[in-house]
């Protein structure tokens, strides 16, 4: 009997849910109201976003680490080439400051200088060698 | 609509199934929320999570949508599905307690197997929800027997034959049901 009743309450949800889903638009938003409406699209969609969040993030997040690693890789690079660079350049600030005015300005401080003078310096240096050789 | 057995077989990609989530209408939206209302009764859990679990469900790819069915469909089927299986588990949990609080000396096999009778958690939920519904149609002995002789798969011809009903009066009777469902689900 128990199992019987439960069968039956199980096709009567069954029933309430099909006659939901034949239910047309206009009916269903007039059942609820426009303000229950919205809230209900409101709520919906925050679980949507919460999936597709969910899903990008399971998705990209081997892709941001290996993009991660490789930006980190591409930084110890360019910082080990600066350094060499930079490395060249205070040696010749001290041995040929003649060179250039800026090679001291450069290394005049104690800091470690930045990367972008030192490129531009280099870049001086070596226009000035091009030249020297025309 | 009759659907090709090939097309509903087919099921969707991911992406298909991420489109069609994305494009849920507001009518889709409170229709989810009325389905989920419905099922999630008994399950301990809220008609939100229960909504929730279907679209990861979906999106996971742990139920895969059969293209040929329309989606808000497929995914009441899922949340019919989950409310199922959770009912199931909070009896198994049920019948677990009860046979470690049965347990006694004489009892020593240590095997505990799930419960497919029905357990009275099961039967509470049962009740519970056949009294919502009941509650909602107390006034409209008609509808009530419509809906209990649709649920017993009698014929739309046999239902109006048997409550003296015209095909106009049954259709809105029909109706009639569907807005109080419909009302019923879209309360908070």
């Amino acid at each position: 009997v128990k199992q019987t009743k439960n069968r039956q309450t199980d096709a009567l949800l069954d029933v309430a849910e099909k006659l939901l889903l034949e239910a047309s638009d206009d009916e269903v938003l007039a059942s609820s109201g426009p303000q229950a409406a919205r809230v209900a699209g409101l709520e919906v969609q925050a679980l949507v976003r919460k999936n597709i969040d969910a899903a990008n993030s399971s998705v990209m997040a081997p892709q941001a680490k290996k993009a991660g690693r490789a930006k980190r890789n591409l930084t110890a690079q360019a910082k080990h080439k600066v350094s060499v660079l930079a490395s060249f350049l205070r040696a010749l600030a001290v041995t040929r400051p003649e060179l250039s005015p800026r090679l001291q300005a450069v290394f005049r401080s104690s800091q470690p200088p930045d990367p972008v003078d030192v490129e531009k310096l280099a870049v001086e240096l070596l226009k000035k060698h091009l030249d020297k050789s025309k | 609509m009759k659907l090709d057995k090939s097309e509903v077989l087919q099921t969707a990609t991911p992406g298909e199934v991420r489109a069609a989530l994305l494009g849920l209408s507001s009518a889709d939206s409170v229709r989810l929320k009325q389905l989920a209302k419905l099922r999630a009764p008994g399950t301990g859990m809220e008609w939100a999570d229960l909504l929730n679990e279907a679209f990861a469900r979906a999106m996971g790819g742990q139920r895969q949508w059969p293209i040929g069915v329309p989606f808000v469909a497929f995914i009441a089927q899922t949340m019919r599905s989950i409310a199922s299986d959770e009912r199931r588990s909070r009896d198994f949990v049920v019948s677990l307690d009860e046979a470690q609080a049965d347990e006694g000396p004489g009892r020593s096999d240590g095997e505990l197997t799930p419960s497919t009778d029905v357990t009275p958690e099961r039967e509470l939920s049962a009740k519970q929800q056949l009294g919502q519904v009941q509650a909602l149609f107390e006034d409209d002995a008609v509808s009530l027997a419509i809906l209990v002789a649709t649920a017993e798969e009698m014929a739309p011809d046999a239902i109006q034959k048997q409550l003296g009903l015209s095909a106009t009066q049954y259709a809105s009777a029909l109706r009639k049901i569907r807005r109080r469902l419909q009302t019923f689900s879209s309360g908070d």
